[in-house]
């Protein structure tokens, strides 16, 4: 695909391997150079994936590299997508931050941070977004439990009725 | 607080001249989360200079409910009832979006008179959430009897839809393969005669507001956007449309039957609240248009896939036969199982551009569900969007925004 | 609901109570606190179709300070909890809560880190509606439930 020989052959070192689904591209890059390559998929002519369409995040517990990271783009003018799939350790979870190249990537980067416990470095303001800040615990893991951590016995941050 | 001083440079001050000193500082307010006009539960914390906004922060989160992690323990069509309650103003449009994604995934093909039943849903959904999104901003901005006028609009399509699939909010009208139920002629026929008045209350709603000098000055200039700035925000639907982009899925990527049909998007100039506006209004009509259509060219035939996987046989077989009975309790109790693999699919709802991220591994569960909501993608853009406007202003940003904050928080 | 000062019940009290309760349920005005879904078919009771003016409660006010129910529409998450709890404090007595649809009443599907398993965890609740989401003939039932209740209640009588 065409996408994909260019960016090969711009980033040699970055490319992971891709396959071709429905006829869109699912680029696999290199956690150092994702930056460079979302930059230059930005500014290219030719290229122009100027459209933020999602950040997310996948927990594959039980492999190595236990998170992948995955920044789905859209560009206006030639109408096509392309999806960058990148992954990181449990140990080492963090990732560079997209939000100067898409100011729209902002809050979904907060929510992959929420959700997952992915840091993004140079993110200007990297907090929760939709749990409580005191939330201990990240939710979408697939070692966290789905009702929580019992904090449904006792209402303990509520005053009783009657005080 | 910080005192910012002067208002004005005191030098140009001369000696005739006595100007009293005023000392000004910014205020920290909070709106929400219980508020009238929030459309939602949604606490946005201001700085304000006077009336005027300096920094708007929202704070969502308010209606997070785990959809997502409860998606991962559901069988595919179990997610369904889920996805409705998305935006829950246009279920139908949600319904499309998940089943789509899931039947890109699996390679499913869907019977040609099912696709047109689910684009006259989805475009009837449309009339119904610009109608309520008419209503309610219409209803913020001071001018209370266009909302009783859409909503009156509104009823009957909700009666058309409750008659077709039993609800009339959250409808869980599709299914993997194709959809529930066919529709029948009491519903045409309604439709029929709703089509036949639709144009007049537009052009009604139109007497009321489009020259209407109170709501000019409020909306007019107000929530500006440029094309540059909404792109890269990565707004979607009339949001972006109204800065001019000529974006909109049903053209750019087509799905169903849009590419049979005619129709026009309507598109904006300035990037204003008023642009947003008429824009939804053309909307609608474009969508009457379409359902018009739609209703004249439906072919006949299955209203859903044969695939032994996908299909319930019908309730006769089920009670006299036994292989029937075995398949209905596989089809529901089990489901059916996904090869590995990803896709995201997007779809253009009223709101704007919904996709699924869906991850499968193989078993008959979704591994991983990702919702890329439009509404929560547009509050990453209500900062930019409300500087330097009054706080009255913020109530028209939200409304011309139209977030939901049931999507927005999922 | 007592006053502090209750008499024994006789024909004076009782008449009193009537009409005291008569007062109270003819008028009662509910807060906006649409949360979820459930918002959606209480603005559609408000709205032409099914006028929920004629009975009374159609003044929604904005504040809790001067209202006297509060209809808890949608899901309760645990962030919004101490909100709501903050808003019922504030309602001026007498103050019923109605607990509009599933989620509010049990929690629905979301059995999830974040939901509260009902609002009756919180708040006491007077009426459950049942429903995802109710029919707006169905909240509109509630509302005649708690018109019915509270015409049972002793305000002067013991």
């Amino acid at each position: 695909m065409e996408i994909v020989d260019k960016l090969r052959e711009r980033f040699p070192d970055h490319y992971m391997g891709h396959k071709v689904f429905r006829d869109e591209p699912y680029v696999g890059v290199r956690k150092d150079g994702l930056r460079d390559v979302c930059r230059w998929l930005k500014e290219t002519p030719g290229m122009e994936f100027d459209y933020p369409v999602e950040v997310t995040a996948v927990d594959y517990l039980g492999d190595a590299e236990r998170f992948e990271v995955i920044h789905v783009l859209w560009s206006m003018r030639h109408r096509r997508r392309v999806i960058l799939k990148t992954r990181v350790t449990e140990a080492d979870c963090a990732v560079d931050t997209v939000t100067d190249i898409w100011r729209g990537a902002n809050f979904m980067e907060r929510e992959t941070y929420d959700m997952y416990g992915i840091t993004f470095t140079g993110h200007p303001d990297l907090r929760r977004i939709m749990m409580t800040d005191d939330f201990d615990g990240w939710p979408l893991r697939k070692d966290y439990p789905v009702e929580g951590h019992g904090w449904r016995e006792n209402y303990d941050f509520l005053p009783q009725v009657g005080d | 607080m910080q005192a910012t001083g002067y208002l004005w440079d005191p030098e140009s001050v001369t000696e005739d001249e006595e100007l009293p000193l005023l000392r000004t500082e910014k205020l920290m307010l909070n709106m929400g989360p219980q508020h009238p006009a929030t459309h939602g539960v949604l606490q946005v914390i201001l700085e304000l200079e006077g009336e005027k906004i300096l920094k708007a922060t929202p704070h969502l989160g308010y209606l997070h409910r785990g959809t997502e992690k409860i998606a991962e323990q559901g069988t595919y069509t179990q997610v369904i009832p889920l996805t409705d309650r998305l935006d829950y103003i246009c279920a139908m449009a949600n319904n499309w979006s998940y089943v789509r994604a899931v039947e890109k995934l699996m390679g499913v093909q869907v019977p040609e008179r099912a696709e047109w039943l689910r684009t006259l849903v989805a475009e009837l959904a449309r009339i119904s959430g610009h109608l309520f999104w008419l209503g309610t901003q219409a209803l913020d901005i001071g001018a209370m009897t266009v909302f009783f006028y859409t909503f009156r609009e509104r009823e009957v399509i909700l009666d058309v839809f409750e008659r077709l699939c039993g609800a009339r909010l959250t409808n869980s009208y599709m299914r993997i393969g194709g959809v529930e139920r066919d529709i029948d002629d009491w519903c045409v026929d309604k439709l029929r005669e709703f089509l036949s008045t639709f144009q007049g209350r537009i052009e009604e709603y139109d007497t009321l507001l489009k020259e209407n000098r109170i709501w000019l000055r409020r909306t007019k200039n107000i929530a500006l956007i440029t094309a540059e700035d909404a792109i890269e925000y990565g707004l979607s639907g009339p949001s972006l449309r109204g800065s001019g982009v000529n974006h909109d899925l049903r053209k750019a990527d087509p799905y169903g039957v849009y590419e049979q049909l005619d129709f026009e998007v309507p598109l904006g100039s300035h990037g204003d609240t008023y642009d947003r506006y008429y824009i939804r209004v053309r909307e609608m009509e474009q969508s009457a248009g379409m359902v018009r259509q739609i209703l004249d060219r439906m072919p006949e035939g299955p209203f859903m896939s044969e695939d032994p996987k996908l299909r319930r046989p019908d309730k006769v077989l089920v009670n006299a036969s036994m292989e029937a009975m075995i398949q209905h309790f596989k089809v529901v109790c089990h489901g059916f199982d996904v090869e590995k693999g990803e896709v995201y699919c997007g779809t253009e709802c009223p709101k704007g551009e919904l996709g699924y991220y869906l991850v499968s591994d193989g078993t008959g569960r979704p591994y991983r569900l990702k919702i890329r909501a439009p509404s929560f993608i547009h509050m990453g853009a209500l900062d930019h969007m409300s500087r330097g406007y009054m706080i009255a202003d913020l109530v028209t940003v939200f409304g011309t925004y139209d977030v939901v904050m049931g999507e927005c928080d999922r | 609901m007592g006053l502090g000062r209750e008499f024994d019940s006789g024909v004076l009290t009782t008449t009193v109570d009537t009409a005291v309760n008569w007062a109270r349920k003819s008028a009662i005005w509910p807060m906006t606190f649409g949360l979820a879904c459930c918002a959606i078919e209480m603005i559609a009771v408000v709205a032409s179709r099914y006028d929920v003016d004629r009975f009374g409660a159609g003044v929604f006010r904005g504040s809790p300070r001067q209202s006297d129910l509060m209809i808890v529409a949608g899901t309760l998450t645990r962030k919004m909890a101490p909100v709501v709890r903050r808003i019922y404090d504030q309602m001026p007595e007498p103050r019923y809560v109605i607990a509009m649809g599933s989620c509010a009443t049990s929690g629905n599907v979301y059995n999830t880190y974040s939901v509260v398993q009902g609002v009756d965890q919180i708040v006491p609740v007077d009426v459950y509606i049942a429903g995802c989401p109710p029919r707006p003939e169905a909240l509109i039932d509630g509302i005649l439930m708690l018109q019915k209740k509270i015409m049972e209640q002793k305000v002067f009588a013991r």
